[in-house]
């Protein structure tokens, strides 16, 4: 790992999080062109990606690690049910625990170790002091249930997809930083289903060909996408569940502060097969930037302005940006030569 | 492009069709359209387990959990009720070892639906308008068409919290 972890940094309340230069750069940028529309913007995974970046390796960690877990301990004491588990997953589970371990050791030697002896393990996470044995496969060796158990080590949020029926199913995972979906209420349902509420991708057979695609995806090929919205101040936790206590954030946008309180939100999707319970592994990893650190590069301050300028208006609504949308295409608009 | 607006979550309820190759033909519920089907067939091939007013109770899971027990491999099941009892129905029977397509569910009896309030997981049923107050932690909550099967119920999502003066015209829901 380039980005050694900083210190805890909040993501609530005072707002402490902030991206160093080095994050700023090799921050996932979303937007190739200066219209955005949806399209099915999946491609392969391969790794090792270019060095230092996201993609370098299946799951990016970065200088926001201990940050990321603390909170999502704070997300979890508050309502343990942000985390979940259907019974007939928990091979799964354990499918996911082999892959991060394995990944985590080889692409993070200095910070993880995994020892294997038969079926028995001993895995060191050295950036959150944790040093366990267990018995692969049975859960009652481990501290936790299965998935909360890797999941308080990893950075973003994960869900395990039961693949049956040509359909993929939100059978299992850990959301503590969603862009506003509750896995509590999503839990059991199929692809199609889960991705009901959004506007106009249904029409443009978006999820038609997606499914298809990802019901192919065979072992050792993981996919990625990326996927954005925009989050007022740096809130990890924009999920439904919370959305009383941050949804008067988007009122709370000036034009005084739209730079430094409104933040792009990057998701970097990735999908990966497991071995053995034939689940998806679907890591959404969630990287926030400020505007006032984006446009810090020339070419994504223009693109920014473009983009937002000729957003959709279902879109705009259904991202939840009607309130402050405006205030930040004008605020952008002086970096786009164009104007 | 034509956009739809329909949220692709909320089931559609096909007519019902009468599975010819079933070995017993399990009816639950009240409601016309069950009765025509019920009638259409030889009694010694059906069950008929009445209910379904006041939900899925106790007394009725009790019930059904017997006649599972006896029910042949290849059997099917038709259910009549409010939407939020049907998918219930459904659950039961899926966790009795029932396929997804030995379960039939008729137009549901009435527009009432049940609501998942997002902010504290509680249940309010007999829902007509929205917005709706949650009937567990008292948020005023929009209602959505976005539909979970587990929870036979729609989503309920706090309407004003971006602005608390902000709280549209009450609407009937269809």
């Amino acid at each position: 790992m380039r980005m050694a972890p900083k210190p805890i940094q909040s993501f609530r309340d005072d707002f402490t999080y902030s991206n160093s230069p080095g994050a700023v750069a090799r921050f996932p940028f979303p937007f190739p062109e200066d219209e955005y529309m949806y399209s099915v913007n999946i491609e392969p995974h391969v790794t090792p990606g270019p060095e230092g970046s996201v993609y370098e390796h299946l799951l990016d960690i970065d200088e926001h690690y201990l940050s990321e877990m603390h909170e999502r301990d704070l997300v979890l004491k508050e309502n343990p049910k942000r985390c979940l588990a259907m019974p007939h997953m928990d091979l799964a589970c354990w499918d996911m625990i082999d892959r991060v371990m394995h990944c985590f050791s080889e692409d993070y030697p200095e910070h993880f170790k995994l020892t294997k002896a038969g079926d028995q393990w001993t895995w060191e996470n050295k950036l959150l002091n944790i040093n366990d044995s267990f018995t692969f496969g049975d859960s009652s060796t481990l501290p936790l249930p299965p998935m909360e158990y890797i999941g308080r080590q990893v950075q973003g949020d994960f869900a395990l997809l039961d693949q049956r029926d040509g359909d993929l199913f939100m059978d299992a995972g850990i959301v503590t930083c969603p862009a506003d979906w509750s896995l509590a209420f999503d839990a059991g349902m199929g692809f199609k289903e889960w991705h009901g509420p959004v506007p106009m991708a249904h029409e443009m057979g978006i999820f038609d060909r997606a499914l298809k695609y990802l019901c192919a995806i065979p072992l050792g090929r993981p996919v990625r996408r990326l996927n954005w919205t925009l989050t007022v101040n740096a809130r990890m936790d924009t999920s439904p569940e919370t959305y009383p206590s941050w949804g008067s954030d988007r009122a709370s946008v000036t034009p005084e502060n739209v730079g430094e309180k409104v933040h792009l939100r990057v998701e970097l999707q990735v999908l990966d097969r497991m071995s053995r319970s034939n689940a998806l592994m679907f890591s959404i990893r969630t990287y926030l930037i400020s505007l006032e650190d984006l446009v810090t590069n020339p070419e994504w301050a223009k693109r920014m302005h473009r983009v937002m300028k000729g957003l959709p208006e279902q879109l705009i609504e259904y991202k939840g940006l009607t309130r402050f949308h405006p205030l930040v295409v004008d605020w952008l608009a002086k970096y786009d030569p164009a104007n | 492009m034509q956009i739809d607006p329909r949220i692709k979550s909320r089931p559609l309820y096909d007519p019902v069709v009468i599975r010819p190759k079933a070995k017993k033909h399990l009816f639950i519920g009240a409601g016309a359209e069950l009765d025509a089907l019920y009638a259409s067939l030889p009694q010694e091939q059906c069950i008929r387990v009445a209910g379904g007013a006041d939900g899925l109770t106790e007394a009725l899971r009790a019930e059904l959990d017997k006649v599972f027990e006896t029910l042949p491999l290849a059997s099917a099941v038709y259910v009549c009720g409010s939407e939020g009892f049907m998918w219930d129905i459904r659950n039961l029977s899926l966790a009795a070892g029932l396929a997804d397509e030995q379960v039939q569910m008729c137009e549901p009896t009435t527009k009432e639906r049940r609501l998942f309030c997002t902010h504290c997981y509680e249940i309010t049923e007999g829902v007509t308008h929205s917005p709706q107050a949650c009937s567990a932690c008292g948020r005023l909550l929009l209602v959505r068409d976005h539909y979970s099967k587990l929870h036979g119920a729609y989503v309920g999502v706090q309407i004003n919290a971006e602005d608390p003066a902000d709280i549209p015209e009450t609407e009937e829901l269809v």
